[in-house]
C-alpha cells in the first residue's frame, strides 16, 4: 500500500532510480494502480491526438482585429487618461441644461406674480396703501376692494 | 527564461505594427487552439473562442512582464478563459458512448485501463475512445481540468500549470493530484455502471 503512494511521483518522474525500480515492480502486482498508470497514458494520447486545425490566414485576421477594435479601446481611454476635458464637457452640458430648464424650474406661478408685482410696487397707488398695511385682514380687504374696482 | 523574438514582436505590437502581432498569433496559435480545444471539446465556433484568447492577450499586453516568457502567459489567458465558459455554461457533450451495449461499453473501458489492448483497439475506433475520454475530463471542476491537461497532456512543468492558473506550485500540484484520483474514480464508476446494466 506503501508503495501505491508513489504513483504521482512516478507520473511526473520524480522517483529516483532505486523507487523507481520498486514501483515498476509494485505495478506487475497491484492491479489498481497498473490499471490507473495505463488509463491515464492512454487518455493523455487520446487527447493528445485531438486537435482542431485552424483555418489558413487565422493569425492575419486576429491581428487585423485586435488592432481595429484597439481604435474603440482607444476613445475609452483616452477619456480615463484626460478627466479634465470629459469633467468639463459634463459641465457644460449641465449649465445648458440648467439654463434652459430655469424658466421651468424656477418660473412663478400666477398668483405668485400678481402678490409680487403688488407687494414690490408696480402700482403706485397700491404701493402707497401697502405702506399703511399692518396686518393681514388689511391686506385682504386692500386686495378685495382692487378687485371689485 | 525568455525568448528575445517573442519580447521583440510584444513590443513592435505596442508600438502598433499589426504584422508583429500576426507573427506573434502565428507562433502561439497552436497551443492555445489545442488548449482550448482539449478543455472545451469539439465546438462550432473553435476559432471564435482561439481569437478570442488573443484579443484578450492583445487587450492586456501592456501588462505583460517582459522578463518572463511569454508562452505561458497567454496559456494562461487560455485556460482563464476556459474556466470562465465552463463555469458558465456547463458543457457537456451527447455521450454516445454510452448508447453501446452495456457489453460493449465494458469492453470499451476495459480496453481503455490496458494498455496493450487499448494500442491495438485504438485504432479501429478512436472516436469512441475520445468520447470517454472526454467524459471523464468532463467530470472534473474546470481548474481541475485544465492542470490536469496542461500536466498531463501538454507536458507542462507544475512551475508553469501554477503560473496558468494563478496560483503556488504546490497548489498546482494538488490540483493534477487530485484530478488523476477522480479521473479513477469516475472511470470505476463507469465500469461499475456497465457491468450493473449487465446483470439487469
Amino acid at each position: 500500500m506503501k508503495l501505491c503512494s508513489f504513483l504521482d511521483r512516478y507520473r511526473d518522474g520524480e522517483l529516483d532510480a532505486a523507487e523507481r525500480f520498486q514501483f515498476e515492480n509494485h505495478l506487475e502486482e497491484c492491479e489498481d494502480c497498473r490499471a490507473t498508470v495505463d488509463l491515464l497514458d492512454n487518455i493523455g494520447k487520446i487527447v493528445a491526438t485531438v486537435d482542431v486545425p485552424l483555418r489558413s490566414g487565422f493569425a492575419e485576421r486576429t491581428a487585423r482585429m485586435a488592432f481595429s477594435q484597439r481604435r474603440s479601446w482607444d476613445a475609452m481611454l483616452l477619456s480615463l487618461i484626460r478627466p479634465a476635458r470629459a469633467w468639463a464637457a459634463a459641465a457644460a452640458v449641465f449649465l445648458a441644461l440648467g439654463w434652459f430648464m430655469k424658466p421651468i424650474l424656477f418660473a412663478p406661478s400666477e398668483g405668485e406674480g400678481e402678490i409680487e408685482a403688488l407687494l414690490t410696487g408696480t402700482d403706485s397707488e397700491m404701493a402707497r396703501e401697502m405702506g399703511r398695511i399692518q396686518t393681514d385682514e388689511e391686506l385682504l380687504s386692500l386686495l378685495q376692494q382692487e378687485a371689485n374696482r | 527564461m525568455a525568448d528575445p523574438e517573442d519580447h521583440f514582436l510584444v513590443k513592435r505590437t505596442l508600438d502598433g505594427d499589426q504584422l508583429a502581432f500576426g507573427t506573434l498569433v502565428q507562433r502561439y496559435q497552436g497551443v492555445v487552439s489545442r488548449t482550448v480545444h482539449r478543455t472545451l471539446g469539439i465546438s462550432l465556433d473553435h476559432e471564435d473562442a482561439v481569437q478570442e484568447v488573443f484579443i484578450r492577450a492583445f487587450n492586456s499586453l501592456s501588462q505583460f512582464d517582459r522578463s518572463r516568457p511569454f508562452g505561458p502567459w497567454i496559456v494562461r489567458i487560455a485556460a482563464n478563459y476556459c474556466i470562465d465558459q465552463l463555469r458558465r455554461e456547463r458543457l457537456r457533450r451527447h455521450r454516445l458512448w454510452t448508447d453501446l451495449e452495456e457489453a460493449e461499453q465494458e469492453k470499451l473501458l476495459n480496453t481503455l485501463s490496458r494498455k496493450p489492448e487499448f494500442e491495438f483497439m485504438v485504432s479501429e475506433s478512436p472516436e469512441r475512445y475520445e468520447e470517454v475520454a472526454m467524459s471523464l475530463l468532463e467530470e472534473l471542476k474546470p481548474r481541475d481540468r485544465v492542470s490536469f491537461l496542461l500536466r498531463e497532456v501538454e507536458g507542462l512543468p507544475y512551475r508553469e500549470v501554477a503560473e496558468a492558473l494563478n496560483t503556488s506550485e504546490l497548489g498546482a500540484r494538488i490540483r493534477v493530484s487530485r484530478s488523476r484520483k477522480q479521473v479513477q474514480q469516475k472511470f470505476r464508476e463507469y465500469l461499475k455502471g456497465a457491468r450493473k446494466g449487465m446483470k439487469k
